[in-house]
Parts: structure tokens; C-alpha cells; sequence
């Protein structure tokens, strides 16, 4: 392990001084990535800012517009908990409690899922179709991130030096919808996805079938993509039939570029893409259900 | 052998206790004190290479480094079988991960910051990384010096090749059975290398005083065997060297022999006297210790129109790595049991253990036995697929009985292997109709029979020292480790038995080679037998003494007397009886008022009687091994069509035991190698490109979790005793691995249609095969 | 920069001068004598060095020692503290759940920390409890039958 000073401020506004004046500083959450990577030496901060006093980053609420605010220290163990998240949404719920293990939902939150910023992370198909915003801070000043404009390659986010992020908002859906997310890894639990994907529909009068599609996809390229083109298929048909959502399912992999790595083959993962895209499809359908 | 009391009862583990309670000390528990000083070692970054240069000046001069070893320095050879290994590397490197040297510093830092101080120079030679292409001629030779090491009489090296041992099987005429055969099939498999993953890392701390005493603690299968083979490379006597081995956090075999403890008394050497601790991280652990070989199989079988097995002509390539001192056994087990546990009259067998620039290919539970049954037992399910024969009944049919001629020529001792393969199948329901298919998945069985023997030289010996203590509670000295199989349970009962006193009055404990009696190793799945009979033989002995104290007292014979629940008796005269306590140490007054007896001191000690060597040119002897232990496995699984993701639903497994000495324990160990099998045979491969580890961590090296377990198992035992076995017992810790794999992969055919040849069956092989299937059904 | 934190492990105050970067595995093991949270791959997978860190079970490898300021820790040596077996441990022996036992103290944290919140798992809730929690000897089996049991165990204790 790399040396470095250690800081756990009180407040938030110590904790974003103390980033604004030490360049070499990180935010330390969880640890679950971090103490990783330290160990392997992939990054050495120079400072670790403990994040885990700042009682403004904790906890989810729901906001008088029926937004969901979840701060960033949450833990996967208390978003995948939470009764709100669990009624309102309870496939992302359903996505936290896949991360790692038991040990690692008790540390890892959703700040540190979304700034460690690997492609696979659990929690962000979920929030890309959820449209979640990024609530960044720094000491001087605030601001709010659509998730789709947060990341810009494999690790890399749009937080800017001595910037944090404070929380994720997760905004009303005022009109009926459906979510869905399913992943796979090599084994059946404790282990990094080799394919994510979440999908949704949302009532909308002005799509021929009523309904408008989001999909997203994890795993399959540098940062999660929207499956555009599966989306764009799915919100000109009229009715979702079964042949439908195959043939929205196998126009995903255009919106896909996966690699061959250590975990498995490029082909295996356009496989998973169409899978597990149709088994949500076929979840928020039930079977090419019309909705108008 | 009816009447016994402990023996056969499934009583509490010894070591439960101590490791529910934390108490169980494992070698990085222990404490050396400020003194200690950290070891870390500069590893080979390349494949094959020479060394031309190496300076270590820097390192040297880094406040904090206390000693720096090289194989400039220590250029011994080391090994257990053939002479190969060297204790850092010398001249050449022959694996990525290679010892280069070694760094004992003050912390572990330093001492890593020192490894990257030491400058060494390489040429880059080419390497190989094919057990086949190792044969070629053209290929460059890994061990120039090969017909120069020592090795011992059964291993047959091939001086001026990449062979360190050729192991051969020339019995009958296969060719000529061939042409009779109704059916004949011939495949090529693949098993790639894994690492065993013992949850404890290894770890060794070396202390050497200005004496020239050295002690070694090191989380070790095998402490004799470290003493012997370190000894003898350093050049101390042998009663100059203790090894201390506190309780292992399993070993699988990857901590059998010497791996890391040849680097760090080097190091406890030139920083004498301070102990010196190395201690692998995981990721080292994956490819700097021992690996499992890869295997590649070539599998011919050929059957008569009744469904009998005439002839195989089975080849093993063995992908051994960079040094075969232990891996050229693996090779020899391989060519001994090539056939699978069936009545071959005609085989021809060739089993090359293949030097390659990959790591260091040592034991790993099962000897080769998973490896080969991988490759036989799918064979024979094509044949039963082809012919229409049931899997069942045709291994049934074949399977090795006592009197049968073995693949060696050697008789076959009583088994239970057929009772086995029909109770696997009841139990898993094989008659009985599959479990219904959720939408989207296909349900699948597949069975696979298996025998394996202790692999080992033919002297591997056993001690064992039983002392009796003041209360009659005894201490039971052996050298055979609990790696977590519960051996020392077993050997509790075995000596309470003869005994006659509570189980439970029995410790025995982990060994330091100063004070506990000779033990070969603790691997091949030996030890119930050969410590088991060392035990037997030392608690016979102090019961002997016992009785003849006692009757000395009664002035009666020996005859008359037995020991029940600690008391001494006179089976005709009620009113003689005599506890154990106090007499065991301080003997007993005779009628003519002297003291007779003292400190009660049980001696055993046992060497395989009869093991013969097997001829060079056709592998044929009297007795090959000491005895074979079989067994078969059936699994039910169900799979998804559209991923390849395998469900396990049921497995159901038994196996020749010849006597559960503590049922419980045979359980344990059966549900512990179904995991083990089917983590395996699903999951785990070590990734190696081009030499190097790809997947060295637990991250990316996959083993099974909880949730990939069977919905339910059903272990089970037959018990056809074995002869010279302690109360007919015999092994069965690694066996309950071997078929687990192969009856995996043939009920992915059994549900699917596909064959999967290549270790391990992982969803994206079934759904690859999958895909070719429904191409090639369209172009029909 | 050394920092002094007091903590509590196993009922017991301690203060400790650690590193900002030690973690707490390596402070429990080589400072404060507590051996029972294993070193396994010190990377959060094989769950070998799991303690109890204020109710919840974490992996004390991925803990920085200077976060555990006022903690109160429980390692496996705390449950037979007054010489009584805890129910867990007590069904670990009789299940056949310990083989080489290096598993066995993370093991049982998990359990104990599932079984605190939540007094009546179902088996699949033991499973996910304990998914984090390598085991390579026992096939796991035995252990999830030690937790059912110590769970009826507890329930009957309790009520
Ligand atoms: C064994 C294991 C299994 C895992 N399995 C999964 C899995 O299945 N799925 C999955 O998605 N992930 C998995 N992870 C990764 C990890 O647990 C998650 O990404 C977790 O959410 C990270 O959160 P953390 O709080 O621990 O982050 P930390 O490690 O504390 O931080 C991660 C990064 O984010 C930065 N950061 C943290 N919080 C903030 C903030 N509020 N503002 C700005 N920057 C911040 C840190 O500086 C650091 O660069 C696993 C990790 C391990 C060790
Ligand atoms: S040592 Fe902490 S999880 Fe393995
Ligand atoms: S008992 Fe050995 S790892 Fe679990």
C-alpha cells in the first residue's frame, strides 16, 4: 500500500476545502474500489478525504415532487433496503443487492459505483433509464449532471478537481411506467457483470404503441451506452409482440461494442446483449401487452 | 468387523473446537517479535531466458534490507521425485514468476522497493507452451541438463528432449482388437491448469542461529519431506533442520512437497539470526507455487457388439511447466490408471509429462485422475450414446472386480465399484423420470465412474508415538497434517479403539519433525490407511504393555484381560479392576511388593508391504499400487438454452470406503469434492498468455460460491473392506473430486445435444456449441 | 502521519497508533493479538478476514484501521468469551461445517451478523449472507445447515 495522509472531515464544506487545497487529495467512501486499486498501486492519492462523517451525503428521501434523493454515502445494502426505492423502483433496488457481497454492499455506496466509473457497475443501467442527475459540489460551487453527460470513457467522470458528488437524484415519473434489469456474470453472485442491462417503458400518448422505451447496456463498450437503436426500433411499432421484442432485442447489439477480455469472448457478450435485452423486454411487457 | 465402538461412529472433529473459537493457530497467527524481518522475491518477467547478469548492489545498499539471496549464490538442485528445481533461479529462468532472488528487510515494503533495485539481464530464449509441440524436435529444450539430475528408479526421463518422464502400457493387442470392435471412438480433450485456491495462502518463516540450527514454520503438507529435500539441497544434517507446521488452511496439494521454503532459509541464512517470514500474496499464489497441469488427452475406445470393452489406446500429454520434480509422478499415475476403472484386456498407453515454460506443475487433489477421467469418461459416453447403451448399465457392466486384471497386470483386490455405479444412479433417480424443465431450459443427467491410488514411491513410510499421561489421556504423535480433512479425528478413534478409552481422551496435534515421528507426506489420500495403521499398530503396542503390567499385578494372563472405558479388566473375575490412571506412568506393585512398568509408550510404524516396480517396456507388475479406491458420480443439471448457464440440481455420489472409520468425516469429504468437482469442471481456469497469469486473483480466477451448489446431494459409501487396511479402511479424500466433471459434461449432452472437451464447461462453450449445432441442422 | 484511535473489540477498549494506511485486518492481527479474521486475499473476495464493524459484517482488508475511531468490533473470539459455546459455533461442530477451519472465523461473523437482524432467514437469505464467504473444503452445505440450525437454536433460546 501506498503511504498517504488520512482526513475523515465533519462537514462538507471542510471536506470540499480540504479537496480545493490538496490537488493530490481523493474522497474515500466505501473504500470497496479505492482500497483496491491502492493496493494494487493502480492510483496512490497523496490524501484521503473520508467522506463517511458528512451526514449531508447520507440517506434517501423523497422530495414534496416525488424526486428521490439519494446521497452518496449510501450504501448497495441500503438503497437495495430502502421501502421508497423497493416500491418506486424496485428493479434497482433489485440491481444494488447484486453488487459483490454482502461485505462489500455493507461499504460500497452509490457515489463510489458511479465515480469509480467502470463500465460495469451495477447501479448505472438502472439510473441511465431512470434519467437519474448527478448532484455535484465543489467549494465554490454546485451543480447537477444529466447521468448520460457524467462519464466520458472506461474510469473516467466529468468531476472536476475538488468537486464531489453529493447525491443522485432519481426524478419523478408522474405518468405509469415499467422497469427491468438484468445481468450476468460467470458465477451466479460475486462477480463483476460480463453483461448489464436495464429497459423501461413510460407512458407516452404521442409513441404509436403508447409507450416510450429506454434501454441501457453495461459492460458491452468504454461506459454504459443507451441502446439507441433498439430504443428507436421499439418506440415506432405499434404493438410489442413477441416478434417485436426480438427483433428489438437483436437491434441492440448495433448499440453494443463489445470486447474479448479475461472474462469472456466479444461474441458471448452479443449474446448476452440479446438475451438478457429481450428477458427485460419481456418483463416490463408481459408477453406484448398494447397499451393505448 | 463388527463390535468396534469409535470406530465407525461419527463423533466430533478433534480441531472443531479450536476453530470455531478462533484458538487454531495457522502459520501467520504465530508470532516471531519485533526481530522479524519480510521477505519478498524478484520474479522472472519472462517465459524462457538466460541469465546473463544480476546485481544486486542497489538492493543491498537500501537502508532497511537485512539479506539478499540469488541462485548464483544457492545453485543446488531440488526436488522430490527428479532433481530439477532450483532454489532461485540460475543460469536460466524457465517460468514467468520465477524466483530470481530474494529480499529480507525490515518491513514488507522495503523489501518489495528493494526487488525492483535488483538489476538483472536477460536474453530472451523461445519458449513452449504446448505439451505436444514440446515433443517436437524443433523445439527448444527447456532442461539442457535433464540426463545429468537424479531421479528416482520409476521415473524415466529422456535426456536431450523436453520428457522428463515416459510412462508406457503395452498390454494384449489392442491393434488387433480394434478391428474386432462393433464400435470404436476416438476423441481429443483439454484440461487447462488451475490452481488449487487453498483459502491460506503459503507462508514460511525461517529462523537460522549463529548454531547453525535452523527452524522452519511453513504452512506445509508434507513436513518431512521439507526436511529431507532441504536439507539435502542445503547441505545440513538432517537433525539440524526442524519443521514446525501449525494447522493448514487447506492445501489441495499445492503444499505438499517444498515450494516457497527453499527461498526463504536462504535468506534466514544470510540474515541469521533473525526469522525471516514469506508470505505469498493471492496473487503470487496462483502461479508461483504449484499449479495443476494442463492435460492434453488423446482417448481411443473400443467396445464388442455385447457392449464390452476390448481395447483403448489412451496418449496423455502432460502440460508439467518449467520443472517436473513432482509432476513426473502425476504422469506415471496417469499411465498406471490410464483405463479408468474398467476390464481392459488390451490397452496401449503412452504418458508424457512435458517440460513447458508454463508454471510449476505439482499435485493437486485426485493425482491426474480428474484430469484423465475427464477425457475416459465422456469417451464412454459417446460409445453409450452411439450404441444405445444405458451409461449405467454399461459401466456397470465393465467396471473392475476383484480377480479382474488390471491395466498393469496386476490382480484387482475386492471393490466395491460396481455397487457404487448402480447406488449413484438410484439415488439420483436414473430410472425415474428427469424433473420437469422451466420454459427456456433443458434438463440433463450424466454419470462417470472413477478409481484412483495412492500415488506414491513404493517406501512411503508412516510413524506414530502414543504417550500415555498421568490421567490415562493420552497424546497421539504424528507427523500426518489435519489439512481440514480430519485426519486427526480419524487416528483419535483409531487409537481410542484398540485402546478401549474415550475418544475424546485422545490429542493429537500438529508436528514439529523434532519430536513427532516420521511421516512421508500428507497427500494421495494415504493417511487413514498407512498413518491408520501406524496408529493401530502404536496403540496395540501400549495396550500390549498395559495388559502385560496388569496381569503381572494379577498374576494372570494377558488372555484374560481387556481395557473397557479406561479400567483395566479380568474378564472372568469382576472384582479385578484397574484404572488406567496413575499405572500408565507409575506402573503397578506386584504381589512381591516391587514396582513394575512406566511411562506407557506406544511405537508404530508401517511401510507398504508389497508394492512391486512395473516393467519400463509395458508397464506391466504384480502390484502396481497399494489399492484403488472407486467410485461413481450421477448428476442432474439443468441448463438454459438461450445463455448456457448450467444449474445444478442434484447430485448423488458414492464410493468404496472399505471402512468409514467416522461416517460424518466420508460425508464431509464426498460434499466437499462435489463442490470442488463441479467448481472445477464449471468454472476455474488459469488463464495463461504466452507464460504469463491472466486471471492471478480471486476477482477473476473463478471458484464456485454458495450459490452455485447442487439444490440437493446425496453422499453415500459402500464399505468392502480392504485387507490390509486399519479395520478394513481405505482413502477416499480426493477421489470424491475425480468424476464430478466429466458426469457434468455429460449431462450437458445428455440436455443438449453438445459436447464439451475442454475444461471447464462454462455457458459461453454450451452456447458457442449450441450455435454450431442449430447452424448445422439448418444446412441438413 | 501516525494517528491513536481507540476502538472497541470484542468489549474490550483499545488504543492503537496506526498508519493511515494499515487496514484493520493487519491492526487486529499484529497489533491487538487478534488472529481469528484470516488473511485470504486481502481484496474483498474471499471474505476470510470478515469481523462485525458496528452490526455489519465487513471486510476488515478493505478497512482503513483510522476509520475504525470509536468501532466497536466483534471477531469470533468474543462469542466464547464467557466459556459458553454460541449457538453458531456450537452448530458449526455438530454440522460437520469446519474443515480446515481457516474459513470458519469469517464464516461465522457473517452468520452472526445476518442472524442479528434478521432471527428467522430463509435459506436462501443464509446463502446470500454468506455468498461473500469462500469456502474450499466443506462444499458449503453443512455450513448452511450449522446457520439453520443455530437459527432454530437461538429462537427456542429466545423465546
Ligand atoms: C469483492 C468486490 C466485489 C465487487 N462487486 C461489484 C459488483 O458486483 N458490481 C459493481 O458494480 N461493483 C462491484 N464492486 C465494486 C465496488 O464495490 C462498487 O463500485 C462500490 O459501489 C464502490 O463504492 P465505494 O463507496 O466503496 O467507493 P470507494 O472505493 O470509496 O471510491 C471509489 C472511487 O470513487 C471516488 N468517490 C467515492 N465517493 C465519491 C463521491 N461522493 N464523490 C466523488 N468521488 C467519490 C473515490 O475517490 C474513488 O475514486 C466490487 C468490489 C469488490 C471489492
Ligand atoms: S482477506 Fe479480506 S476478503 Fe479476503
Ligand atoms: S473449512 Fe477450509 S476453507 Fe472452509
Amino acid at each position: 500500500m501506498p503511504t498517504f495522509a488520512y482526513v475523515c472531515p465533519p462537514t462538507l464544506n471542510d471536506c470540499l476545502k480540504l479537496l480545493k487545497e490538496n490537488p493530490g487529495a481523493k474522497p474515500y467512501a466505501g473504500g470497496t474500489d479505492l482500497m483496491v486499486k491502492m493496493r494494487d498501486h493502480a492510483v496512490s492519492p497523496q490524501m484521503l478525504v473520508d467522506l463517511k462523517k458528512i451526514d449531508k451525503l447520507k440517506g434517501i428521501r423523497e422530495d414534496a415532487e416525488g424526486n428521490i434523493i439519494i446521497g452518496a454515502l449510501t450504501t448497495h445494502a441500503e438503497i437495495s433496503e430502502s421501502p421508497v426505492v423497493l416500491e418506486k423502483y424496485p428493479f434497482f433496488a433489485h440491481a444494488c443487492r447484486w453488487v459483490g457481497s454482502q461485505q462489500i454492499r455493507n461499504r460500497g455506496t452509490i457515489g463510489g459505483n458511479i465515480c469509480n466509473g467502470s463500465p460495469a457497475a451495477e447501479t448505472l443501467p438502472s439510473l441511465y433509464i431512470l434519467d437519474a442527475r448527478i448532484h455535484l459540489e465543489s467549494i465554490s460551487s454546485t451543480r447537477t449532471l444529466p447521468i448520460r453527460e457524467f462519464f466520458c470513457g472506461p474510469g473516467k467522470t466529468c468531476i472536476l478537481p475538488g468537486e464531489i458528488v453529493t447525491a443522485v437524484e432519481i426524478p419523478n415519473i408522474s405518468v405509469e411506467f415499467s422497469g427491468s434489469y438484468h445481468r450476468q456474470g460467470r458465477r451466479k453472485v460475486v462477480c463483476i457483470a460480463m453483461v448489464t442491462a436495464a429497459a423501461m417503458w413510460r407512458q407516452d400518448e404521442t409513441s404509436p404503441s403508447g409507450m416510450r422505451f429506454s434501454i441501457a447496456l453495461g459492460s458491452v463498450a468504454p461506459t454504459v451506452v443507451v441502446a439507441k437503436n433498439a430504443e428507436n426500433y421499439l418506440n415506432e411499432c405499434a404493438v410489442c409482440s413477441d416478434d417485436v421484442i426480438e427483433h428489438a432485442a437483436m437491434t441492440a447489439l448495433k448499440d453494443a461494442s463489445p470486447i474479448s477480455d479475461i472474462r469472456t469472448t466479444c461474441d458471448y457478450r452479443n449474446d448476452l446483449v440479446y438475451v438478457l435485452t429481450k428477458r427485460c423486454l419481456k418483463d416490463i411487457i408481459c408477453g406484448g401487452r398494447e397499451l393505448k | 468387523m463388527s463390535g468396534t465402538k469409535v470406530v465407525g461412529a461419527s463423533v466430533t472433529r478433534t480441531d472443531a473446537l479450536e476453530k470455531v473459537t478462533g484458538a487454531a493457530k495457522y502459520t501467520d497467527d504465530v508470532k516471531f517479535g519485533p526481530g522479524m524481518l519480510y521477505a519478498k522475491l524478484l520474479r522472472s518477467p519472462h517465459p524462457h531466458a538466460k541469465i546473463v547478469k544480476i546485481d544486486t548492489s542497489k538492493a543491498e545498499a537500501l537502508p532497511g534490507v537485512r539479506a539478499v539471496a540469488t541462485g548464483q549464490e544457492f545453485n543446488s538442485y531440488i526436488g522430490l521425485y527428479l532433481l530439477d528445481r532450483t532454489l532461485y533461479a540460475f543460469d536460466k529462468v524457465r517460468y514467468v514468476g520465477e524466483p530470481v532472488a530474494g529480499v529480507a528487510a525490515d518491513t514488507e515494503d522495503i523489501a518489495e522497493e528493494a526487488c525492483k533495485l535488483i538489476e538483472v539481464e536477460y536474453e530472451e530464449l523461445p519458449a513452449v507452451f504446448d505439451p505436444e509441440y514440446a515433443l517436437d524436435p524443433q523445439a527448444p529444450i527447456i532442461h539442457e541438463k535433464l540426463g545429468e539430475y537424479e531421479y528416482a528408479p520409476f521415473i524415466f526421463p529422456q535426456a536431450g528432449t523436453n520428457i522428463s518422464n515416459y510412462f508406457k502400457v503395452r498390454k494384449g493387442d489392442p491393434e488387433n482388437a480394434f478391428k474386432e470392435c462393433a464400435c470404436v471412438i476416438e476423441e481429443e480433450f483439454y484440461v487447462p491448469h488451475l490452481q488449487h485456491t487453498p483459502l491460506e495462502p503459503h507462508v514460511a518463516v525461517a529462523k537460522y542461529d549463529h548454531s547453525g540450527f535452523c527452524t522452519l514454520w511453513t504452512s506445509s503438507q508434507s513436513p518431512f519431506a521439507q526436511r529431507n529435500l532441504l536439507a539435502k539441497a542445503l547441505k545440513m544434517p538432517y537433525n539440524k533442520l526442524r519443521v514446525i507446521v501449525p494447522y493448514l488452511g487447506g492445501g489441495f496439494g499445492c503444499k505438499a512437497g517444498v515450494s516457497i521454503e527453499a527461498c526463504v532459509i536462504p535468506l534466514a541464512m544470510k540474515a541469521s539470526p533473525r526469522p525471516v517470514k514469506l508470505r505469498m500474496t493471492r496473487e503470487e499464489e496462483f502461479f508461483c507455487t504449484f499449479v495443476r497441469q494442463g492435460l492434453k488427452a488423446k482417448v481411443k475406445i473400443g467396445v464388442n457388439d455385447e457392449g464390452k470393452i476390448l481395447a483403448m489406446e489412451n496418449t496423455y500429454y502432460w502440460d508439467a511447466g518449467a520443472y517436473t520434480e513432482y509432476g513426473v509422478n502425476i504422469t506415471r499415475a496417469s499411465g498406471y490408471s490410464s483405463t479408468g476403472p474398467y476390464n481392459v484386456p488390451n490397452v496401449k498407453a503412452d504418458a508424457y509429462c512435458c517440460y513447458t515454460n508454463h508454471p510449476v506443475g505439482g499435485p493437486m487433489r485426485g493425482f491426474g485422475m480428474p484430469e484423465i477421467h475427464w477425457a475416459i469418461e465422456q469417451v464412454i459416453d459417446i460409445i453409450c450414446r452411439k450404441t444405445g447403451m444405458d451409461p449405467v448399465a454399461f459401466r456397470a457392466k465393465n467396471a473392475l472386480q476383484g480377480g479382474d486384471i488390471t491395466v498393469t497386470g496386476g490382480v484387482m483386490h475386492d471393490t466395491g465399484l460396481q455397487k457404487c455405479i448402480l447406488k449413484a444412479a438410484e439415488d439420483l433417480g436414473w430410472d425415474k423420470p428427469k424433473h420437469e424443465a422451466k420454459p427456456g431450459k433443458r434438463v440433463g443427467r450424466g454419470i462417470a465412474a472413477m478409481w484412483k491410488a495412492p500415488a506414491m514411491p513404493p517406501d512411503a513410510s508412516s510413524g506414530a508415538i502414543l504417550k500415555f499421561n498421568e490421567d490415562a489421556t493420552v497424546n497421539l504423535l504424528v507427523s500426518g497434517m489435519e489439512l481440514g480433512q480430519g485426519t486427526h479425528t480419524v487416528m483419535a478413534q483409531i487409537a481410542a479403539e484398540v485402546l478401549g478409552i474415550a475418544y475424546e481422551t485422545v490429542r493429537v496435534h500438529t508436528p514439529d519433525t523434532d519430536y513427532s515421528p516420521y511421516e512421508w507426506q500428507t497427500v494421495a489420500s494415504r493417511l487413514t490407511w498407512s498413518m491408520g495403521n501406524a496408529v493401530k499398530m502404536a496403540a496395540e503396542d501400549a495396550r500390549t504393555q498395559i495388559l502385560k503390567l496388569a496381569s503381572d499385578h494379577w498374576d494372570c494372563a494377558p488372555d484374560n484381560l481387556d481395557i473397557i472405558d479406561g479400567y483395566v479388566i479380568h474378564k472372568g473375575d469382576p472384582s479385578k479392576t484397574q484404572s488406567l490412571k496413575h499405572m500408565v506412568i507409575y506402573g503397578l506393585t506386584n504381589k512381591d511388593g516391587l514396582l513394575k512398568g512406566g511411562p506407557i509408550i506406544g511405537r508404530g510404524n508401517f511401510i507398504p508391504p508389497d508394492v512391486s516396480a512395473l516393467d519400463k517396456e509395458t508397464g506391466q507388475g504384480p502390484k502396481s499400487v497399494v489399492h484403488f479406491t472407486t467410485g461413481a458420480q450421477a448428476v442432474e443439471i439443468e441448463v438454459d438454452e438461450e445463455t448456457g448457464v448450467i444449474d445444478i440440481k442434484k447430485v448423488a455420489s458414492c464410493y468404496d470406503v472399505g471402512k468409514a472409520i467416522n461416517p460424518m468425516n466420508v460425508v464431509c469429504q464426498t460434499i466437499g469434492g462435489i463442490y470442488m468437482g463441479l467448481s472445477t469442471g464449471l468454472f476455474e481456469q488459469l488463464q495463461l498468455r504466452k507464460g504469463n497469469p491472466a486471471n492471478n486473483s480471486l476477482a477473476d480466477y473463478i471458484t464456485a460460491t454458495v450459490m452455485d451448489m447442487p439444490e440437493e446431494i446425496f453422499p453415500s459409501f459402500v464399505e468392502v473392506p480392504q485387507v490390509d487396511g486399519p479395520f478394513g479402511a481405505r482413502g477416499v479424500g480426493e477421489h470424491t473430486m475425480v468424476p464430478t466433471a466429466p458426469a457434468l459434461a455429460n449431462a450437458v449432452y445428455d440436455a443438449l445435444g453438445v459436447r464439451i472437451k475442454s475444461m471447464p464447461v462454462t455457458a459461453e462453450k454450451i452456447l458457442c456449441e449450441l450455435k454450431v449445432q442449430r447452424l448445422e441442422s439448418q444446412t441438413v | 502521519m501516525k494517528h491513536t484511535i481507540t476502538l472497541n473489540v470484542n468489549g474490550q477498549k483499545y488504543t492503537v497508533d496506526v498508519e493511515p494506511q494499515e487496514k484493520l485486518l493487519d491492526v487486529l492481527r499484529d497489533k491487538l493479538d487478534i488472529t481469528s479474521p484470516k488473511k485470504g486475499c486481502e481484496m474483498g473476495e474471499c471474505g476470510a478476514c470478515t469481523v462485525i464493524m458496528n452490526g455489519k459484517a465487513v471486510n476488515s482488508c478493505l478497512v482503513l484501521a483510522v476509520e475504525s475511531q470509536d468501532a466497536v468490533i466483534t471477531t469470533v473470539e468474543a462469542l466464547h468469551a464467557d466459556g459458553k459455546l454460541h449457538p453458531l459455533q456450537q452448530a458449526f461442530i455438530d454440522a460437520g461445517a469446519v474443515q480446515c477451519g481457516f474459513c470458519t472465523p469469517g464464516m461465522i461473523m457473517s452468520a452472526k451478523a445476518l442472524l442479528d437482524t434478521n432471527p428467522t432467514p430463509t435459506e436462501m437469505e443464509i446463502k446470500e449472507a454468506i455468498a461473500g464467504n469462500f469456502c474450499r473444503c466443506t462444499g458449503y452445505k453443512p455450513i448452511v445447515d450449522a446457520i439453520q440450525s443455530a437459527a432454530a437454536v437461538m429462537k427456542k433460546e429466545g423465546a
